[in-house]
């Protein structure tokens, strides 16, 4: 035990002394309950920003969830760490070791897998310490981040990493200096936000598209929750961080906000946008309390300026009629939720999945939709682990899904680019043997799904799976939820854009001829097979038209047009 | 014409053998029968290719029949009057068919008066034609029937299957793929390779277009080194035959064209893959 633990857990929370001039103690050296709370400060304050972070999306694709995935991993992380609750004999080798347990296994996307790194790295400097100093809390972001990096097989610069980098390096040198914890936070912070400045120096695609890194914004935006909570000062009640300000149209997109709705949701899915009125100001505690009171599962975060609303209400015009009182609505979109729910009843294909798995091995695949669910259970995958593209699942859904499946030997499918690293964690967690299949769309999960060979054993079938899914090319059309362009494409904010695997491609105002020039840029001439995954906002009358289209056009082509029922993307199509 | 006091072979129509290897080792063909109502069709006798699938894509849905008993029997009873010393029948899969059922009953019929083993092949179409022509070219050596049936026996297990369904929908009419099921549950169009194994039809691979299914199936016979037989299987029409062709060259060098037999499946098959349903059977060097 070192001579600061042996100080004892009371003498260190009264440690903290009152700087000149300054109302709010400051904190030489944390406990573990002191540790609890900051993160907590920390976990609050992201969430009040995920808007703002999730808008800084390099694509203005409506699936930029960056700040939710690392928001929902820092909860579990501190939701852990509360269990251990708020006695005075906690340490704080206690509470990141819980916090580290907690953000593995709630790690939603890649951000969030990197933060759960940076969890471990923290827990593994403090473990066995009670209290934290200066010192030892730069020791343990500088472990973070290294941490952080093992976590990525390539590592890309300009990223959360180089960020968690910036930071430590910059609370090495404060507390070189002989700072205390509130000083080294100072200086993390200020090396975080230095670094996050440089990002779109280090990634061009940032550059061009004017944003910061949204993973590095939030692990800055954790940084400052915990540093607002040593200053004294109530995340619940500060100005919303910088950026969720300063994105204007960014920070409030209506599309990336909405809910996967379940079969319990029901009435009206309402969203908007409220401005206030010019000269005033919105009371938005009052206003979120009573739109919350309007209706159920409601998402509202807003400021004195915004109001960004999301309700499930039986009585729309009500919520409207009380909302525009204080100002205007704009993206105002309403959903029936009662009438996808029985359009899906009514037309999801039957589940006839096989009971049994593949032989000796079970596939566990990631979706959203019911459609592409069915097409995956069709094709022999044993669990589906709903999310992808708007809802990333966790290393814990993951592992439960792994768990559950009939056979020890198990692939895994994560069909987005921001699960894999997810799956890849779930998978080394495991205790059965699991091999994630890097598939970073619907259509490569499917590619590698019908290359599944039943008579291979598992290592022969993942290779060959991803040797197939890797020559799978991606089309995908949805709209654009700002202003950008990107690799010379130019797009306003609802326009209909086509990412060809995931690059913004094209632009247009239809979707269906944004398919089609996709479809051209796709080798569509060449090949043999298109398929067509339409989205759930797409009616049959549209996907049969544009699939009319495509046999024109390509009289040879067989076109295959599935009911996907995908959220926020009209088509997914593949071509092979 | 075998010799008088040679073992003789019988086999059933599926085996899919070639015409100049029964004549040529004397190898007798039961025949299963195609019904369409109440047509009844001798398999690959009474109906071309081309005059099957057009019945069958007018309907009704034909159903199959194994061999009547008194068929085998018949079959036996003449190689008996040729001289045989004793017959080795050798049988589509009990598992997918009676006929081994036929077979087995007529030979019961004959105990005691002309030696018969009947062996259940576990396989399909040429597997059971290759298990045929091998026995017939020991037996013409002057082996006995029970080094014959061994024969049999002992290279049941290097014979491979491999199907290519083109549509599964007569499968699923015909209900022939119990263990393949799972397939039948596919959202998306697939072109389902399937395999036979231990005698029944198993999901091997379901590739979703058809030259993704045939690279796969190439792929497949290459992976048996230096097999002492391989045959495409195509469906009997000349619109495929070029395909089947185009096939057996593209498994050079590593398995020479003279090695590879072009077949075409036969109305029991037909039943249930329809037309530009495809195979390969491999019979691995021992």
């Amino acid at each position: 035990m070192s001579a600061a633990t042996r100080r004892g857990v009371s003498v260190t929370r009264q440690g903290g002394t009152e700087r000149p001039g300054g109302e709010a103690p400051t904190w030489a050296v944390v406990d573990g309950v002191g540790l609890l709370r900051a993160l907590r400060a920390g976990t609050g304050w992201l969430e009040r920003n995920v808007a703002g972070v999730n808008a800084l999306n390099v694509f203005p694709v409506p699936d930029g969830d960056t700040g939710t995935n690392m928001f929902l991993t820092m909860k579990s992380a501190y939701a852990a760490a509360a269990e251990g609750g708020e006695g005075e004999e906690r340490s704080v080798s206690d509470v990141a070791s819980r916090a580290a347990y907690g953000a593995l296994m709630g790690a939603r996307g890649n951000s969030g897998v990197i933060l759960s790194q940076i969890f471990r790295g923290l827990a593994k400097a403090l473990d066995g310490h009670v209290t934290l100093d200066g010192a030892l809390l730069a020791a343990a972001l500088t472990e973070a981040s290294a941490m952080a990096y093992k976590a990525v097989m390539k590592p890309v610069e300009g990223t959360l990493l180089t960020v968690s980098r910036g930071a430590a390096e910059a609370a090495e040198t404060a507390a070189k200096a002989g700072g205390d914890v509130q000083i080294v936070l100072d200086g993390a912070l200020a090396g975080a936000r230095a670094t996050l400045a440089k990002t779109p120096e280090m990634l061009p695609l940032l550059r061009e598209a004017g944003v910061v890194d949204a993973g590095g914004q939030g692990y800055v935006v954790v940084l400052e929750g915990m540093r607002l909570h040593l200053a004294g000062r109530s995340v619940e009640a500060e100005e919303l961080s910088a950026i969720a300000s300063s994105g204007a149209g960014m920070a409030f997109d209506v599309v990336g906000m909405q809910e996967k709705h379940g079969a319990d949701d029901y009435g009206y899915c309402t969203n908007y946008l409220l401005a206030a009125a010019p000269g005033t100001v919105l009371d938005f505690a009052l206003i979120r309390e009573t739109m919350a009171a309007m209706g159920h599962s409601a998402v509202i975060v807003g400021d004195e300026q915004y109001v960004k609303a999301h309700i499930h209400t039986t009585d729309p015009g009500a919520l409207l009629s009380y909302a525009v009182r204080f100002g205007s609505l704009t993206q105002i979109k309403i959903d029936n939720m009662d009438m996808q729910v029985e359009h899906l009843e009514g037309s999801a294909p039957p589940d006839v999945a096989p009971a049994e798995p593949m032989g000796h091995i079970s596939v566990v695949a990631v979706a959203a939709g019911e459609g592409l669910s069915a097409v995956l259970r069709g094709l022999g995958a044993a669990k589906i682990v709903r999310g992808g593209q708007t809802m990333n699942p966790s290393t814990q859904e993951l592992l439960d899904a792994i768990n559950h499946a009939p056979t020890d030997a198990v692939i895994l499918l994560p069909n987005n680019g921001n699960v894999v690293l997810t799956a890849r964690q779930a998978a080394e967690m495991a205790s059965k043997q699991v091999r994630v299949v890097p598939t970073k769309s619907i259509p490569q999960g499917i590619a590698a799904l019908s290359a599944f060979t039943f008579t291979a054993d598992l290592d022969t079938n993942a290779e060959d799976m991803t040797a197939v899914a890797s020559g799978v090319r991606t089309g995908e059309v949805t709209r654009a939820v700002r202003d950008a362009t990107i690799g010379g494409v130019a797009v306003k904010a609802g326009a209909v854009i086509g990412l060809l695997d995931d690059v913004l491609t094209v632009s247009g105002d239809d979707s269906a001829t944004v398919a089609l020039d996709l479809l051209q840029r796709m080798d569509a001439e060449h090949a043999e097979l298109v398929t067509l995954y339409t989205g759930a906002s797409v009616a049959d009358a549209a996907a049969e038209s544009l699939s009319a289209r495509i046999g024109e056009r390509y009289p040879t082509l067989a076109v295959e047009t599935v009911r996907g029922g995908q959220p926020h993307y009209d088509f997914i199509v593949s071509v092979e | 014409m075998a010799e008088p006091g040679r073992v003789r072979i019988v086999t059933d129509s599926t085996s899919d053998i070639l015409p100049e290897w029964r004549e040529r080792y004397g190898i007798e063909t039961v025949p299963l029968t195609v019904q369409f109502g109440t047509d009844v069709y001798q398999d690959n006798i009474d109906l071309t290719p081309e005059e099957f699938y057009a019945k069958q894509e007018a309907g009704p849905f034909p159903t199959t029949a194994q061999p009547p008993v008194g068929a085998f029997e018949e079959a036996f009873r003449r190689m008996q009057a040729e001289g045989a010393s004793g017959v080795c029948a050798v049988i589509f899969s009990s598992k997918l068919s009676g006929t081994y059922n036929s077979a087995a009953l007529a030979a019961k019929n004959l105990e005691g008066e002309f030696p018969v083993e009947v062996i259940d092949t576990l396989s399909a179409s040429m597997g059971v034609g290759y298990l045929a022509l091998e026995a017939a070219k020991l037996a013409e050596t002057g082996a006995s029937l029970d080094a014959v049936s061994a024969r049999v026996r002992e290279l049941m297990p290097h014979v491979e299957v491999l199907f290519l369904v083109e549509t599964l929908k007569w499968l699923e009419r015909g209900g022939r793929i119990n263990k393949a099921k799972s397939l039948l549950g596919s959202v998306l169009s697939i072109k389902p390779l399937l395999r036979l194994h231990e005698g029944q039809l198993e999901p091997f691979q379901q590739p979703r277009t058809r030259s993704k299914a045939i690279e796969e199936m190439i792929e497949w016979i290459k992976g048996f080194p230096d097999p002492a037989g391989v045959t495409v299987l195509y469906d009997g029409t000349s619109a495929t035959r070029a395909e089947a062709e185009g096939i057996a060259d593209r498994l050079g060098p590593s398995i020479p064209r003279d090695r590879v037999t072009i077949a075409h499946y036969g109305t029991i098959y037909a039943v249930h893959l329809g037309p530009r349903g495809a195979g390969a059977i491999v019979l691995r060097r021992v």
